[in-house]
């Protein structure tokens, strides 16, 4: 790698370097997303102060941002999946253990069921 | 906080509706098939995976059988209330106490005779795997040692109750 001095001394170099023109374009509202996202780092003052104080300014600051917020809903979301199948899976053997007792009963009344 | 909070009440109301709508579904699928065919044969069909000439077979078979063991009950229960109140009035086993209690016994074994024909004839609508399934998990439930065979547990005013769903 060439020091500036280097290149300074290389006339070829400096003016290609001279010549060179940047082509890319920057977004649009790319200053204005900067600026958001400064902005939204200013304001997320995370408190220190107890535990649980510190962990809601933290979620608060975290859901501010799009993907926080939809990274909190599919949280939300996988918890009532979760519990729905539990849920769903208890209600399923409670009633299958209800109709299993009225099988055996309805064929032997003095039977004494016993869970398999 | 405004933002967390419309978070907050957004996710648990989408977890409230992921959740009704799962235990919904699953119970809403097991009422249909009780609806079908009643809580026992709903778990027959279920437990052996019986289905169309099978299931139909065993249903009818069930249904035949159900007057057949409600007459029975009906019967023991009779002897049961007849000796209920020999014992009321008595002192001393008396031969009448002996006839009652002799013709308990009898229904009895008349009850679990016609209980026993029953399994077999289930057991042989079903495949011979789930027929042998079937008639093991019936004689562990109505037939092995520990159960007390058909003697009710409340004494005899308690075997009208325990027998009363069979008289429909």
């Amino acid at each position: 790698m060439q020091t500036p001095k280097a290149t300074e001394s290389d006339p070829a170099l400096s003016r290609m370097l001279g010549e060179w023109e940047i082509e890319g374009k920057l977004p649009a509202q790319f200053a204005a997303g900067v600026w958001r996202r400064v902005a939204l780092e200013e304001s997320c003052g995370v408190e220190k102060e107890g535990w649980a104080r510190w962990f809601l300014s933290w979620i608060d600051c975290w859901v501010r941002r799009p993907l926080g917020a939809a990274s909190c809903l599919a949280v939300f979301l996988a918890l009532g999946v979760l519990a729905g199948m539990w849920r769903a899976d208890a209600v399923t053997q409670e009633t299958e253990a209800a109709w299993q007792q009225a099988y055996i009963h309805s064929v032997s009344p003095v039977a004494e069921v016993t869970s398999r | 906080m405004r933002r967390l909070l419309v978070i907050g009440v957004l996710g648990f109301c989408l977890a409230g509706a992921s959740y009704g709508y799962l235990v919904g579904r699953r119970t809403t699928a097991l009422e249909r098939v009780e609806a079908s065919c009643g809580p026992e044969l709903a778990w027959m069909q279920r437990e052996f995976g019986l289905a169309g000439a099978e299931f139909e077979r065993v249903r009818e078979l069930h249904e035949a059988y159900k007057p057949v063991c409600a007459g029975y009950c009906a019967q023991i229960d009779e002897q049961y209330l007849e000796l209920e109140r020999l014992l009321e009035s008595g002192t001393e086993v008396t031969g009448e106490m002996e006839r009652v209690i002799a013709e308990a016994n009898r229904l009895r074994s008349l009850c679990q005779t016609a209980m026993l024909e029953h399994f077999f004839e289930v057991s042989r609508a079903m495949s011979p795997e789930q027929g042998k399934r079937y008639l093991a998990w019936m004689h562990e439930q109505t037939l092995a040692p520990s159960h007390s065979s058909m003697v009710p547990k409340s004494g005899p005013a308690g075997a009208g109750h325990e027998h009363e769903h069979h008289v429909h």
